[in-house]
Formats: structure tokens, sequence, C-alpha cells
């Protein structure tokens, strides 16, 4: 019982969640903060660092 | 005033999440324009970036190794962005079986090691995959089947959402992804969807670009530019990948997060993307993307609206608000109880992906 209370209650969370996810994705474009995967130096060149 | 904004707002949120797929259903029927899929075997460079994936190397490499593809016409193509444990090592322990290796030896984030893989690919065709999913055997073969479509330049696989148990996950982000997928699968039939799965996605290679440094959403981007020159990109639902749901909200906020800030850079990066008469598919991408985005936005105002509006009818749709809050609320204070590992995993998470 209470495992199904707290999944149906998952949906309204997950759903106000994942809204504001659009306000704070807003803030961190704005910041500047585009590389989740890694920052990376705009300055570089593309094939500086690589080897194959 | 608040009338106007109230129901302004409204339309909006219900236009995004029911009225959308409604017109994609009355669309569909009136237009739809199905692939013209067959059995179709060109070369393919299948290309993963990792970071730090040592605890998934073996089983993505044995997993890509074993796909029912002929082994002479594909090329496994790693592109290390540098890692600092051992998934270099362990991936050229796969060098024997043909796995080929781009290095950096700077971390310049995955746009750059997707840029750096190309410069290698040989493929007619490219397959993009993240390190953690798995391919069902005959994926990269349903994948490129749709290349025999000259009209296609691109095609998204299925992500699979998997619980505990092995079945497809049915919590509330599951039922979240089933939803978006129905939306993609229609999208398609019409024209083309906007943006792929990033675990499994693939394009002829003569129609990609070099992604601009610290581009958020390769999978949007990539699929993006090839129908905005003239091809379409298409959702094929036999293609399949397999992931662990996210077991928590939290984790798939921090997905999110990360999905919606790359919105905001597709649209500043690619402004011509809103402007209908270049984009093939701009009723698509606005609803569907552009509309993500506005939706907390209407949110907020229709709850400021409905505070100045107490009365009748707004009385109760006020109720039912507050109602639907106060339900969020003891969803995070559940989900809080005992879940700082789900948190620790989520941030985890947020800065793998």
């Amino acid at each position: 019982m209470t495992a199904m209370i707290r999944k149906l209650l998952q949906i309204p969370y997950a759903f106000v969640l994942l809204n504001w996810a659009a306000v704070a994705g807003l803030y961190s474009f704005m910041r500047g903060h585009q590389g989740f995967w890694n920052s990376v130096p705009m300055g570089l060149r593309q094939s500086e660092g690589f080897r194959h | 005033m608040a009338q106007v904004v109230f129901w302004s707002a409204l339309t909006c949120i219900v236009y995004v999440y029911f009225g959308y797929p409604l017109l994609l259903m009355v669309w569909r029927k009136l237009g739809r324009r199905p692939v013209q899929k067959h059995p179709y075997e060109p070369t393919v460079s299948l290309l993963i970036v990792m970071h730090n994936e040592s605890a998934n190397v073996r089983a993505k490499l044995d997993n890509c190794l074993d796909l029912d593809y002929a082994k002479k016409k594909l090329q496994v193509i790693v592109s290390l962005d540098a890692p600092t444990d051992d998934t270099e090592a362990l991936v050229r322990e796969y060098a024997d079986a043909g796995v080929t290796v781009a290095y950096s030896q700077t971390r310049r984030g995955k746009a750059a090691a997707i840029n750096n893989g190309m410069m290698i690919a040989r493929g007619q065709i490219v397959v993009f995959a993240d390190a953690r999913q798995r391919f069902e055997s005959n994926a990269i073969r349903e994948l490129v089947a749709n290349f025999a479509d000259p009209s296609v330049g691109a095609v998204s696989g299925e992500l699979i959402l998997l619980d505990a148990d092995g079945r497809e996950a049915a919590n509330a982000v599951g039922l979240y992804w089933r939803y978006e997928k129905a939306i993609r699968a229609m999208e398609s039939e019409i024209h083309s969807v906007p943006g792929a799965t990033g675990a499994i996605y693939a394009i002829r290679r003569d129609l990609f670009e070099p992604l601009p440094p610290n581009t958020v959403l390769d999978d949007v981007m990539i699929p993006m530019r090839i129908v905005l020159r003239g091809k379409r990109a298409v959702f094929d639902p036999k293609a399949w990948a397999y992931d662990r749901v996210t077991e928590t909200p939290e984790i798939e906020y921090e997905k999110k997060l990360r999905t919606l800030t790359g919105n905001y850079e597709l649209f500043a990066q690619m402004p011509r993307l809103l402007l209908p008469w270049r984009n093939p598919i701009f009723v698509q991408l606005v609803s569907h993307k552009a509309g993500r985005l506005i939706v907390p936005y209407c949110l907020g105002a229709l709850l400021g609206a409905n505070l100045f509006l107490l009365h009748g009818f707004y009385v109760l749709f006020f109720a039912g608000q507050l109602a639907w809050y106060a339900l969020a609320f003891a969803g995070w204070l559940l989900a809080s109880r005992g879940q700082a590992p789900a948190r620790m995993a989520a941030k985890e998470f947020g800065r793998q992906v």
C-alpha cells in the first residue's frame, strides 16, 4: 500500500520537478554552463590534442 | 486581464501535453509518409564516445562485437575524451577485435570527441551510441534498413527503459518516456522527429557537419541539421537499445536539466529552426521542444492568475491546483526520506552525462 502511494505521489512530484528543470535549464544556459560532459576551452583548435 | 492570462496559460499547457498529440493523430491520418524500409547492408561505423567508463567498456564492446551485422562491413570506433581511469587500457584490449580508438589527451567535451571520431569513420552510415546502453542484436540491421529510402538522412532507434525485474518500466519516469516515444512515432510518420535518442541513432556519413564545441545535444543538432538540408529524420521503433530506468525523479531531473539547457542552446545556435519557411518541421519543433520550455512559466502564470479569480469555477480550479502541488510536495517528502543516496546518485549521473 505504501509502495503504491509512493508510486502515485511520484507522478505530481516528477511533473513539478521536471518542469522546474526547464527553469533551471534557462538559468544554466544564461550562466553559460553549456558543457555538461565537460567544459571545453573555446579557444582550442579542433584537432589539438588528438591522436588516432 | 487575469482571465486572459489564466486562459492563455491553460490553453498553452493543454496544447503541449494533450492538444499536440491529438493534432499529430489527425495529421498522421491525413498525411502519413511511410518510410520505404528494405533490407540493406551498407558499410557502417559505430561510434561510441567515452570519458571514464571502465565499468561499462567490456559489456559495451562485447555487445557491439556480437551484433548481427557483417563484420567486414562494421567499423567500431571508440572516441576517448581524456579518460582518467582504466577506460583506455580496457578499450585497447579490443584492438585485435577490430575496435578503432580515437583519443584526446585533453578533455574537450562530447561534441569534440564526436568530431574526432568522425574523422576516422569510413562507413556509409554512422551509428552513434552511448557507453551504458546495450543494443538488441538486430538493432543496426533495423536502423540501416531505413536508409534504403533515399529521403531518409537520419534514423533514431528506440530506447527501452527496463526496471529491476527486466520489464519495461512503469514508474513515473517510465510512463513519461512511453508518452514521449508515442509522440516521436507520430512525428516520424508525418515527416521527422525533432531530435533523436542519443543512445541509438544513425545518419548518412556524408550529411555530417562538425559540431560546435560545447554542443550539449548532439542527438538533436545532428538530426535537425539533416532535416534543414531536406532529408527526413525518422524514428524506428524496431531498433532497440536497453537501459535501466532511473528509479527516482531526482536522477531524471539531472537528465532533463541537461536536455532542456541544451534546447535553449540549440535555439541560440540555430535560430533558423524558428523560421517556419526554413524548417519543414517547424510546428513539431515548436510544439514539442519549445512548448516544454514554456510550460513551467505557464504553470506559474496559471496559479498567479487564479489567485485573482476566486469565484465560481475558478475556486474549484484553484483548489485543484493547490491539491496537485500539495501532492507533489508530499511526493518530495516521501522521496526525501532516506533518499540521500539517490540525490548523490543524481549528482553523479549529472556529472557523467
